[in-house]
């Protein structure tokens, strides 16, 4: 039966919604998930599945990825289905002189708010990922606390915990409109029926956009394509999630609409590799082109030669939701009382989502939140 | 990049066909066969260094296959013929991406014809997943092409005629059959009855040879019967069969034991869809041509203009019915590329129509024969293997089912089946009968597995080593 009232509509079934519905069904809410796909159906299904914090920055940036750290953990205990979080550590590696500038002053800034990073040299790095090229790998930055999941049985594993809880979930259900009055949160119109709420929040990532434009809100994401390849099943082979400091550069130097690529690699519990990740500005369309694929390979090659006689099977793209400062969008909307923002995570959905996701529900539950979340609100784009 | 007018993928008679079609009126061709050598896996030639003492064991399919080599062979300065060439994608840019001599290479095309065959329908019970179980097709590979049998005392198990064929060629080059299992119940003259079908069906050419050859040889046939568990430590042992009904069902209490180490599984084939799935052709089911099929017009055009499909890849329908499709689609591109004119387009094509109606009139009867019953998917239990590269079995899909997974891609998510290096080719077509069976919904709402690129497994170094791509800036 379709839900005709709720007191919270979630709006996304992505990590960040899931947690959402997650949290509040186990604060006894009266709480609805509205998906427009299947469960975990966009970019929580198609990622580098880093649990990560080593590229965030000092700030707000850096104490939510370590709260959300503490949530995954929390997670870990809490949910029935095992979803295969490891955290011993992951490894930012430098393969080209240039990238040492910025690298540094990143791990300065870093130690100096509080969370500081390890400089390690080529050996270190290639004694913690023997199959690193030796002549490729000049230093790593470590950071001992990061590591990996899988994204998409983390998100199941939630979906099903909440429903479990008394969440109502529907997937492959759109929502059409908002209802609003008097500056009010009344209603979320889908194509199943209405629910009447009080509340609602928007946790649709690349789509919250429109979402926030169904309330009369201008919410400032735009997607941006995020490819990646899967390989056959290997024996382990990668311990860490690693991650490539071209990125560092990239971030500083803004990210352009061409296709680029730079070092991602992580394996699975069941033996895949996924390595990545190639950016492309595409709109919405999630098609991976050949020229991506091809370059993917020869960039992670570069890095791990060993991976040259490892087999890909499938290539998967999606999107992440973009802001310009790179930070997520958290927190009440000023003059639409009901209306909550928790989007925006830039690509780090799956490492940020949990603990974004907690800090929602005690704002919900107790009005306050035990991270200030002031910096990330969404008045900051006005 | 090269780009040709027409690009052909797969080597089968179908495509060959096709591009002989198409090149005599003038088309630039590139076909791109997978194999060594032309003729797919119906008229696959024999490895080099094999001499073919008695051509009968080969059978009439042999001969066709050297009739067309011959024809292709007379063209070769014509169409531009790569074999060893394992596609990998196509992209909506027009450009397909294959690997070919340890590197990965792009090729554009103005039109597109897809001629990518079938594959074995795989059935899944308890203990398929044993050493010794094979499918009819890999166990016709084995015995055709490598001279190999797949054990000492094979047993056959499946429906339709194809069986008989495999039957022949074990016999013929001297290997053992314990039975053949026919789960089809028609009464046990049907392969009399059926007479005028072997003319129009090209496998089935020598059918009643093929019937003889198994009752000289003392091959058991038993019609109405299904193979329930393949038993054994480590491999194949025995074969735990039984009587069924004409839904498939077993009838209790005609189970029984037979000796054997290898068992060949022929339920049919089902269509390899992946690259016209790729390359975002409408696709619509139907359960006797072998599942998702592309949609066609009636110039073997797809929903996607200048992409043409032809063959079993486009709905199971055997060798004669590809090469006429084959005839079609290579003088509809010529018309298109206005190397003929509508007038010799016509004159062209009508003795392929008549062709094709006439075998299609016989074809209705042996789907009818051949079709899976719904027994064929009650034999699994729930600690049987569906997906052999994640391993998830028939009680996983369950309980994701009762815990709301709706469709294929729920049960996906949920589970990881589809998500191993077949890319769902093996499980997919059996998880769509499940999820039916289970849910009683019509398989539009249960979706399919959509492929991505690369379709099939391609090493690393090989899609590096390309000219694309290269690094920018």
């Amino acid at each position: 039966m379709f839900p005709k009232e709720a007191e919270i509509v979630v709006v996304g079934g992505g990590v960040v919604g899931s947690a959402t519905a997650y949290f509040l069904a186990k604060a006894g809410k009266d709480v609805v998930l509205i998906n427009k796909d299947n469960q975990a159906g966009e970019a929580s299904a198609a990622n580098a599945a880093f649990v990560w914090s080593i590229t965030r920055k000092p700030g707000i940036d850096v104490r939510l990825a370590m709260h959300s750290f503490t949530i995954h953990r929390q997670l870990q205990d809490e949910l029935d289905m095992d979803f295969e979080y490891v955290h011993n550590g992951g490894l930012l590696i430098i393969d080209d002189e240039s990238q040492f500038p910025y690298v540094k002053t990143h791990v300065e800034a870093r130690t100096q708010d509080g969370f500081p990073l390890e400089m390690i040299d080529a050996k270190q790095a290639r004694e913690l990922e023997p199959h690193l090229s030796e002549e490729r790998i000049l230093g790593a930055v470590f950071s001992a606390r990061d590591g990996t999941t899988n994204p998409i049985f983390l998100v199941t594993a939630l979906n099903l915990q909440a429903q479990n809880l008394g969440a109502g979930i529907f997937h492959h259900t759109a929502v059409t409109a908002i209802e609003i009055e008097d500056g009010k949160v009344r209603g979320v119109v889908t194509d199943k029926g209405t629910i009447k709420a009080e509340m609602v929040v928007n946790a649709a990532g690349s789509w919250g956009c429109f979402i926030g434009e169904m309330a009369g809100l201008k919410v400032p994401i735009t997607p941006f394509q995020l490819a990646m390849l899967v390989t056959e099943q290997i024996p382990r082979c990668v311990n860490h999630p690693i991650m490539g400091a071209s990125y560092m550069v990239e971030e500083d130097t803004g990210k352009a609409g061409d296709l680029d690529c730079g070092v991602i690699i992580s394996q699975q519990a069941a033996g895949n590799l996924l390595l990545g990740a190639s950016w492309r500005d595409t709109g919405y369309d999630k098609r991976t082109i050949q020229e991506e694929i091809e370059l993917m390979a020869r960039v992670n090659v570069e890095a791990m030669p060993m991976l040259r006689n490892v087999r890909v099977i499938r290539s998967y793209a999606n999107f992440f939701p973009h802001t310009e400062d790179d930070l997520p969008i958290l927190g009440k909307v000023d003059g639409l009382d009901g209306y909550i923002m928790a989007c925006g995570h830039n690509g780090h959905g799956i490492g940020m989502g949990p603990g974004s996701a907690k800090l929602i529900q005690e704002l919900i539950c107790t009005g306050e939140t035990s991270i200030p979340i002031e910096d990330v609100n969404l008045s900051r784009f006005q | 990049m090269k780009e040709s007018d027409l690009v052909i993928i797969g080597g089968g008679p179908g495509g060959v066909v096709a591009a002989m079609q198409a090149a005599k009126a003038g088309v630039k061709v590139t076909l791109l066969d997978e194999n060594e050598s032309i003729g797919g896996q119906i008229y696959r030639q024999l490895d080099k260094g094999f001499r073919v003492s008695d051509i009968d064991t080969l059978g009439s399919d042999h001969k066709k296959g050297l009739e067309l080599v011959e024809q292709f062979s007379s063209m070769k300065d014509r169409i531009h013929y790569l074999n060893n060439a394992v596609v990998w994608g196509v992209f909506k840019n027009r450009t397909v991406a294959y690997a070919r001599d340890g590197r990965s290479l792009a090729l554009k095309f103005k039109t597109l014809l897809l001629a990518t065959g079938a594959y074995d329908r795989p059935v899944p019970f308890p203990g398929w997943t044993l050493p010794g179980v094979f499918t009819a097709g890999g166990a016709q590979r084995l015995v055709k092409i490598n001279r190999i049998f797949p054990g000492q005392n094979i047993l056959l198990a499946g429906s339709g005629p194809l069986q008989l064929v495999l039957a022949h060629q074990i016999i013929k080059a001297g290997g053992r059959i314990v039975a053949i299992l026919e789960a089809g119940n028609i009464r046990s003259h049907w392969f009399q009855g059926l007479k005028g079908i072997w003319g129009n069906w090209d496998f089935l050419k020598d059918g009643l040879k093929y019937l003889d050859s198994i009752r000289q040889a003392d091959v058991p046939l038993l019609r109405g019967h299904i193979i329930l568990e393949a038993q054994g430590n480590g491999s194949v042992e025995k074969a735990l069969i039984a009587e069924v009904d004409q839904h498939w069902r077993p009838k209790p209490g005609t189970e029984r034991t037979l000796t054997t180490d290898a068992i060949c599984l022929g339920y049919g084939l089902v269509s390899s869809i992946e690259l016209t799935l790729l390359a975002e052709c409408e696709h619509g089911y139907d359960f006797s041509l072998g599942g998702y099929v592309p949609v066609r017009n009636e110039n073997m055009e797809t929903s996607i203009p200048g992409i043409y499909a032809v063959g079993d890849g486009a709905g199971v329908a055997g060798s004669k019915v590809a090469m006429e499709e084959g005839i079609i689609a290579g003088v509809s591109i010529a018309h298109a590329f206005n190397y003929i004119s509508m007038n010799d387009k016509k004159r062209l094509l009508t003795p392929s129509l008549k062709r094709l109606k006439k075998i299609n009139r016989f074809r209705k009867v042996l789907d009818q024969i051949s079709k899976p019953r719904p027994g064929l998917y009650a034999l699994a239990k729930d600690d049987t293997i569906i997906c052999r590269c994640e391993e998830i079995t028939l009680a996983e899909i369950k309980a994701a089912v009762a815990k709301g997974a709706t469709c294929i891609k729920d049960v996906k998510r949920m589970t990881r089946m589809g998500m191993g290096s077949c890319e769902g080719r093996m499980c997919g077509p059996t998880l769509m009968e499940y999820l039916r069976i289970l849910r009683q919904v019509p398989s539009e709402e249960i979706g399919l597995l959509r492929p991505r690129p690369s379709i099939k497994p391609i090493a690393l170094g090989i899609l590096a080593a390309s000219n694309s791509g290269q690094k920018q800036g």
